[in-house]
């Protein structure tokens, strides 16, 4: 278990920069997913983590000590590619003993701990099998336990299940969560899907084009995104430039969304709105008298629920509901858009 | 009923057809000429005789065998080991000297074994090469000519395969996971050791099929032990000329043959059966 903490990271290659002023604080125990889309430089801040990178500039502390002047090989980080990169020359057993091999742990307390983090996975009895003859999901298992065979004091995982089908990622998942929250140690997991980092992260880290642009829980980040990509990145949001006026009410482009109240009530001028399309509610044409009146676009089941795409003076606005009764609207129906401001959030400017 | 295609079995015709003009063919003349009689007037004599396999049987043949085994073999050991480090080196490099590098190969590769052999025998001269420059420098009290010597054919053999070898490994070096490497680091091995504990585990079937490969090719090289080698350096490969073109001993040279052939035969197949075996475990 180990404290993490970026200082002022910097990495460009020439004149790309790939980090730019990167500081974050992991605490022990953390759970951590660096989401972000391809190269926003979530890779590039693991792989420095990692020792298989050096910053340009800044430094890491793990424990309060500088981490940078340790190689790679000496910083004992339990790490799982992208590719896996298991050693095919080796069996199962020892591929997931390898570090200890390294370390030069005897024989036999190497084939104990092999045998201790096979159970672990869920591969008991492997232990002789050459990995060739794995299936996707058992390699992802040894790879998982070949990392974390050393004790690691930071267990690293880079877009670890992006090659598998959903449900056994989904799967996956779960029990990475669940053997983190067992072991207990520091995880820092890299990922570009928005849904694996809101279902497996303690803290969501944002990365956009290099630089961080929110760090938060599951649920911050989804309620109350501190910036216009985050909005838009995380989950199905619409956002709205709008108009705050004291005392009047909110409007968007020239159609009123209703008297703000609370923090709301004071700001003044023009602001990003940011409204999940749950809280959204639709109505038959004539019946509400709001202002907000949409054209059905396109209409689709997600199981549990309903998602209407409409178009209300040229901007796509995107409802869900339950989906506990069939839709009420169909491709070209006219719907009012009922808005409530009270969950509604201000993007930070 | 399954109608019997007979089409797709026709198409198996034309590499037999190939086989037999241009390797089954001569291969059957050669074993038949083998027990042929040798006539000193004029070629041979049809006849059916083991007297020229009888001959290879002395010691004569067996130092020969021998030696042209062990040559064949330490030089394709050093031939590997000094390409694929060099390979692995070069895809390590930049995409523009990765290039750079491939085309020297290439450009190595097409040049023929003569032209290589006589550079060498310039290179190795007492007045314009290495012992010269070695001389001028100061290092070399009394330079002589380096070549002919065993030491000058390994050379020209080294740098004939060299070659071969390095852009053999070349696509499976550069397209390799580097991440396995990577991994290797993460647990606890040090950057210089990583070539020894992953890499070259990891490529020691190919190697072990480069070997071979290189070991057979080196049997049957002909200009390199003539050119830079002595009379006692030569392989079995200069000895068949010799006596087949030379000393118009057509069978016996086709008894030689014969045998090397089987020899070569005996160990590809035992190295596949290996492989099979080291694959089945």
């Amino acid at each position: 278990m180990a404290q993490v903490s970026f200082n002022r990271i910097r990495r460009t290659y020439g004149e790309f920069t790939a980090l730019d002023d990167v500081n974050l604080g992991i605490e022990s125990g953390e759970f951590i997913c660096l989401l972000g889309p391809s190269g926003c430089g979530k890779t590039t801040l693991l792989r420095i983590l990692a020792g298989l990178e050096q910053p340009t500039a800044g430094d890491i502390l793990v424990d309060g000590a500088d981490f940078g002047a340790v190689p790679c090989h000496r910083r004992n980080i339990g790490m799982v590619f992208q590719s896996l990169a298991l050693f095919p020359h080796l069996s199962v057993g020892e591929n997931i003993a390898y570090g200890l091999d390294v370390r030069g742990v005897a024989k036999e307390q190497r084939r104990a701990r092999a045998d201790e983090l096979t159970e672990l996975v869920g591969l008991p009895g492997l232990y002789d099998r050459p990995v060739s003859a794995l299936s996707g999901g058992q390699r992802q298992r040894v790879a998982i336990a070949r990392a974390l065979a050393i004790e690691p004091v930071l267990f690293l995982m880079d877009e670890p299940f992006s090659a598998l089908d959903a449900g056994l990622r989904e799967h996956l998942q779960i029990e990475v969560k669940k053997l983190q929250r067992k072991l207990g140690v520091t995880t820092i997991f890299v990922t570009h899907d928005q849904n694996e980092a809101m279902s497996i992260a303690d803290r969501i880290v944002i990365l956009n084009g290099g630089v961080i642009e929110q760090a938060g829980t599951p649920t911050e980040v989804y309620a109350r995104p501190r910036s216009e990509f985050v909005a838009n990145f995380v989950g199905t949001n619409n956002v709205l430039e709008v108009e705050f006026t004291p005392g009047a009410d909110v409007m968007w482009n020239g159609i009123s969304l209703g008297r703000p109240t609370g923090d709301m009530a004071s700001l003044h001028g023009r602001r990003k709105l940011s409204i999940r399309p749950e809280y959204l509610q639709l109505a038959p044409a004539g019946t509400t008298g709001t202002g907000m009146v949409g054209t059905v676009e396109f209409v689709r089941l997600l199981g549990a629920q309903i998602e209407t795409e409409l178009t209300v003076s040229g901007h796509t606005i995107i409802d869900t509901m339950i989906s506990d009764r069939p839709p009420a609207f169909g491709e070209g129906d006219t719907a009012e858009i009922l808005i409530n401001l009270d969950h509604a959030w201000v993007i930070p400017s | 009923m399954k109608r019997f295609a007979i089409a797709p079995h026709l198409i198996g015709l034309y590499p037999l057809g190939m086989m037999t003009i241009f390797f089954l063919g001569p291969l059957a003349f050669m074993v038949v000429v083998s027990f042929y009689l040798r006539d000193p007037l004029g070629f041979y004599k049809v006849d059916f005789v083991w007297e020229n396999y009888g001959k290879f049987f002395s010691s004569f043949y067996y130092s020969v065998s021998l030696r042209s085994i062990w040559t064949s073999a330490l030089a394709s050991l050093l031939t590997v080991a000094l390409a694929f480090p060099a390979i692995f080196i070069i895809v390590g490099m930049r995409r523009k000297w990765q290039l750079v590098w491939v085309i020297g190969l290439l450009a190595l590769m097409c040049l023929s074994e003569v032209v290589i052999g006589f550079a060498w025998v310039i290179l190795m001269s007492e007045s314009a090469g290495i012992p010269r420059l070695l001389g001028w420098l100061g290092l070399w009290e009394n330079p002589r000519s380096l070549s002919p010597s065993r030491l000058a054919m390994l050379i020209g053999m080294v740098s004939l395969g060299f070659s071969l070898v390095a852009l053999m490994f070349y696509p499976q070096l550069s397209q390799r996971d580097r991440a396995i490497e990577e991994a290797a680091q993460t647990l606890g091995t040090p950057p210089a050791k990583v070539f020894f504990k992953v890499v070259l585990p990891i490529f020691r079937p190919a190697l072990a099929s480069s070997l071979v490969t290189m070991f057979v090719f080196y049997l049957g090289v002909y200009v390199m032990p003539t050119m830079l080698g002595r009379p006692q350096d030569w392989n079995m490969s200069v000895i068949i000329t010799d006596k087949a073109v030379e000393q118009a001993n057509m069978p016996l040279g086709a008894a030689l043959a014969v045998i090397m052939l089987v020899f070569t035969v005996l160990l590809i197949g035992g190295f596949a059966l290996a492989t099979r075996k080291e694959g089945a475990k």
